[in-house]
């Protein structure tokens, strides 16, 4: 199952009353619920597996505004740490107006200290940059707008 | 190759003319030159004196590759794909990165002039002194990868003899608290699922005291931990020993198989831990790792599951009076 798929079903359930929704494919399973209205603050960092490993826990702390953001998305595949650069006081992978190809490393997500080089899925020109470096993110949460 | 040759040449730390040195390795006088000017500008530490010759600095103990290979065990030997050896790199990370190679594929270096520890912090990695190892593994599921080469280092480490070693979540690799060795692992996804991963191994192996200053904390290496010097071929073979079947293994079987493992090297199991975090700092009760591998802590708002911060040990508060 495909990271946009589960983010469709994760919109479907938000804006939903179904409180807990479970979808079986052949031998992988997602379950998504909705925990509660936790306020952000103190909502725990739930772990997404990379993989496909089922059942899947997904976070349900979006960023502010997704349903306002316009374009293409580049999305966390996985719960970690944001970083904009190779390395602090580097020149960050990209910013707001540099036209990207597809696979250029747009930004590093660490997570158990392994650095993920997370590369661009289409070509076009940064238009928003949604995360600060050193931000915590979400599994799916929108990174950056490309247009 | 003629680098490799020309050092070898030189192990000993004695001098050795020109004249013999271009005899032996089929060399015009001219080539023996560019190529040790190569190698000093690399950084590896090469003397010229107009009438003695060329000598290193010291007696080194160089990597081999067909020794190390001699001595992998049938498994890891199988799980091989190519074996570099390289006098003087960048960084053996990159360029496997670049190379984006199969499985098994090992990029090994005497020195790196741009050693990269996690977040733009340099790893000091002078000539012959350390294992400078990096591994590509092909794989579907990353999570818990870098407990899995935590373990497989810590027990390479215990093989060769070192005992008093335990891992910090999730793969700082500390002896009596001091760094014996770093981790440092980086992936890009490749077409299909798969990630491409390249595991750095940095493992100080006899250090000087001089280039230890450079190191901005407490650090160890084998040689002080085990009071004697392993050959490096020795270290790396040991390495890749533990490292290339657990890597098969992880990309079959997951974390389950290495849990026992983990809790026996969890160095804070059960202690009161600090966690800083993006989001601030979290107190609570070390819990182990759940099945993903992210740290589980006991905190006064329940067990919650984390998978980035830098973990600290808490001490307890001073008794009053």
């Amino acid at each position: 199952m495909d990271i946009r798929k589960l983010k469709k079903l994760i919109e479907l359930v938000e804006n939903s009353s179904v409180a807990e929704l479970e979808i079986c494919e052949g031998e992988e399973s997602v379950r998504i619920s909705r925990v509660g209205s936790a306020p952000a603050a103190v909502a725990a960092p739930v772990l997404a597996p990379v993989g496909t490993t089922a059942p899947l826990p997904v976070a349900e702390e979006f960023a502010p505004a997704r349903d306002e953001i316009q374009g293409h998305t580049v999305d966390s595949p996985m719960v970690g740490t944001y970083y904009s650069a190779s390395s602090p006081g580097a020149e960050p992978f990209v910013s707001v107006g540099q036209h990207i190809a597809v696979g250029d490393t747009v930004c590093i997500i660490e997570a158990m200290k392994i650095l993920n080089q997370i590369e661009a899925d289409t070509a076009g020109v940064v238009k928003s940059i949604l995360v600060d470096n050193g931000e915590a993110v979400e599994y799916g949460e929108p990174l950056m707008v490309i247009e | 190759m003629k680098q490799h040759d020309l050092l070898s040449a030189l192990a000993n730390g004695h001098f050795r003319s020109a004249r013999e040195l271009e005899a032996e390795l089929d060399l015009s006088s001219m080539a023996l030159s560019e190529l040790t000017q190569t190698l000093q500008a690399d950084g590896i530490p090469l003397l010229a004196n107009p009438r003695q010759g060329y000598r290193l600095n010291a007696p080194a103990d160089l990597l081999d590759g067909k020794e190390i290979q001699a001595h992998l065990n049938s498994e890891a030997r199988g799980l091989l794909s190519k074996l570099e050896i390289h006098p003087s790199i960048h960084s053996t990370n990159r360029h496997l990165l670049e190379l984006a190679p199969e499985s098994g594929h090992v990029c090994l270096a005497e020195l790196q002039s741009a050693g990269r520890g996690r977040r733009g912090r340099s790893w000091i990695s002078p000539f012959a002194t350390q294992i400078c190892c990096s591994v590509a593994w092909r794989l579907e599921d990353i999570n818990a990868l870098s407990l899995v080469v935590g373990i497989a280092l810590a027990e390479a480490i215990s093989a060769l003899g070192v005992s008093g070693t335990g891992l910090k979540w999730p793969n700082d690799l500390l002896w009596h608290g001091s760094k014996l060795a770093g981790i440092l692992i980086e992936t890009t996804s490749l077409p299909g699922k798969q990630h491409l991963a390249v595991i750095g191994l940095g493992l100080n192996v006899n250090l000087s005291a001089e280039a230890g200053h450079t190191i901005d904390q407490p650090w160890t290496d084998l040689t002080r931990a085990s009071g004697n010097t392993p050959k490096r071929n020795q270290v790396t073979t040991t390495l890749l020993n533990h490292l290339l079947p657990a890597l098969e293994r992880f990309s079959h079987q997951g974390f389950e198989p290495f849990r026992p493992a983990w809790k026996k090297h969890d160095l804070f199991h059960d202690c009161p831990v600090s966690l800083e975090t993006p989001r601030g700092t979290e107190h609570g009760i070390a819990a182990g790792v759940d099945r993903h591998g992210a740290l589980r802590l006991q905190t006064a708002a329940g067990l919650r599951h984390f998978v980035s911060g830098e973990v600290s040990l808490r001490r307890a508060h001073a008794p009053a009076g």
